[in-house]
């Protein structure tokens, strides 16, 4: 008896050893085997484009604002999805975006933007994932876009442009992942630099690859659907 | 029976004895990764990381040239027309952190987020001829990934 208590305590002890051990370890990551790891299901289009599902509304915009809502879809073997809101000039091509992206790794802000010499992401990492508020508005002091989440103040950065030509929200997947209707809701821009918010109060198709679409909830409401 | 607690109590102190210093050293290898996970990963680690992230966004093949630099934050963000605003800290981001940038010659077609412009098809995704992955070369996080059309120059030049 007096053994078997022994015993007990030895293999305790070992075990809680072995778990504080694995504490913080992180698996090690080989450029190769991530690359070999794309096993994309076969569905029925293009399994490696880039898909979108986005809606618009046309017209001059110096700041962007919505929630946007935390799905965690499924990604059905492929890389990524993200759902974001946007800025966009029509000529010369330039865009900013905010939103969440869920790759293997799991939740992360993301912002892109296109300032003319190329695309540009930049991961946010320290957001909890759940459905928060993604603001970009243009700074005049600064010659910036400034970029929110639940109004804290992350980044600043050069975009290529000041005011847009459209606000733009939606989804975007790399071809076989779910958009899990995501909601992007209380949409509201700012038709001058200094004003406020205020609602989108409609929006139109702007692009969509099918099987991905945007379902109608109301003028300053949509959701993100498919495949 | 004296022989039999004598052999007791000696397998007791020996189980004993193993079980503290198999903990003991396991506690010292766990503590060990805490202090290197509060400096900085080393470059290995970093390369991999980064060649994996460039992978994800549109790297084809080996790449043709490719060149590391460390600098903070701060330095990165100057480079890239940018800088951290008020509460950045809140999401782990200063301007002091230390970060690892790999530039990347090679060819890319791009399949990080981005948005489409009008009329482009979903199979039109943009091509380049290089990319640029940069990590918080503490945890390994990527902070950025970004390409340079032709024209312009990439933000750590690579031949």
């Amino acid at each position: 008896m007096y053994l078997h208590n022994l015993w007990r305590i030895f293999l305790s002890t070992l075990l809680v050893g072995l778990a504080l051990s694995r504490v913080g370890t992180q698996p090690n990551v080989h450029a190769e085997d991530v690359f070999k790891s794309s096993n994309n299901p076969a569905y029925s289009h293009c399994t490696n484009c880039l898909h979108n599902a986005t809606e618009k509304r046309d017209g001059t915009a110096w700041g962007v604002r919505s929630y946007i809502s935390w799905t965690d879809p499924p990604l059905n073997g492929g890389a990524w999805t993200y759902h974001r809101v946007a800025m966009a000039q029509w000529t010369p091509w330039r865009f900013s975006e905010f939103g969440w992206q869920k790759t293997a790794s799991g939740f992360r802000g993301m912002i892109a933007y296109e300032a003319g010499s190329g695309v540009q992401n930049v991961p946010v990492t320290g957001i909890a994932a759940t459905t928060h508020r993604y603001t970009i508005t243009y700074s005049a002091s600064s010659g910036k876009h400034l970029f929110y989440v639940d109004g804290l103040h992350i980044i600043s950065i050069s975009v290529g442009f000041t005011s847009s030509n459209a606000v733009i929200g939606g989804g975007e997947t790399t071809g076989v992942e779910g958009m899990g209707n995501t909601q992007l809701y209380t949409l509201e821009f700012q038709a001058s630099s200094s004003g406020g918010y205020q609602a989108w109060n409609g929006h139109v198709s702007y692009i969509d690859d099918l099987p991905y679409y945007n379902g109608y909830v109301n003028n300053n409401s949509f959701t993100d659907k498919g495949p | 029976m004296n022989t039999m607690a004598f052999f007791r109590r000696r397998l007791a102190r020996t189980v004993l004895l193993a079980g503290g210093i198999i903990s003991a050293l396991l506690l010292a290898s766990m503590l060990s990764k805490a202090t290197t996970a509060a400096t900085l990963l080393d470059d290995q680690s970093l390369e991999a990381k980064a060649l994996a992230e460039a992978y994800t966004a549109g790297l084809q093949g080996k790449p043709e040239a490719q060149k590391a630099v460390s600098m903070t934050m701060a330095d990165w963000l100057k480079l890239m027309n940018a800088e951290l605003g008020k509460d950045a800290f809140q999401f782990g981001l200063t301007p002091d952190m230390p970060v690892y940038v790999l530039a990347i010659r090679g060819q890319v077609v791009w399949h990080g987020p981005g948005l489409p412009q009008p009329g482009q098809t979903k199979t039109e995704t943009e091509t380049y001829d290089n990319i640029t992955i940069v990590l918080n070369a503490r945890t390994g996080e990527t902070i950025w990934a970004g390409a340079t059309r032709t024209g312009y120059s990439m933000p750590v030049p690579v031949p």
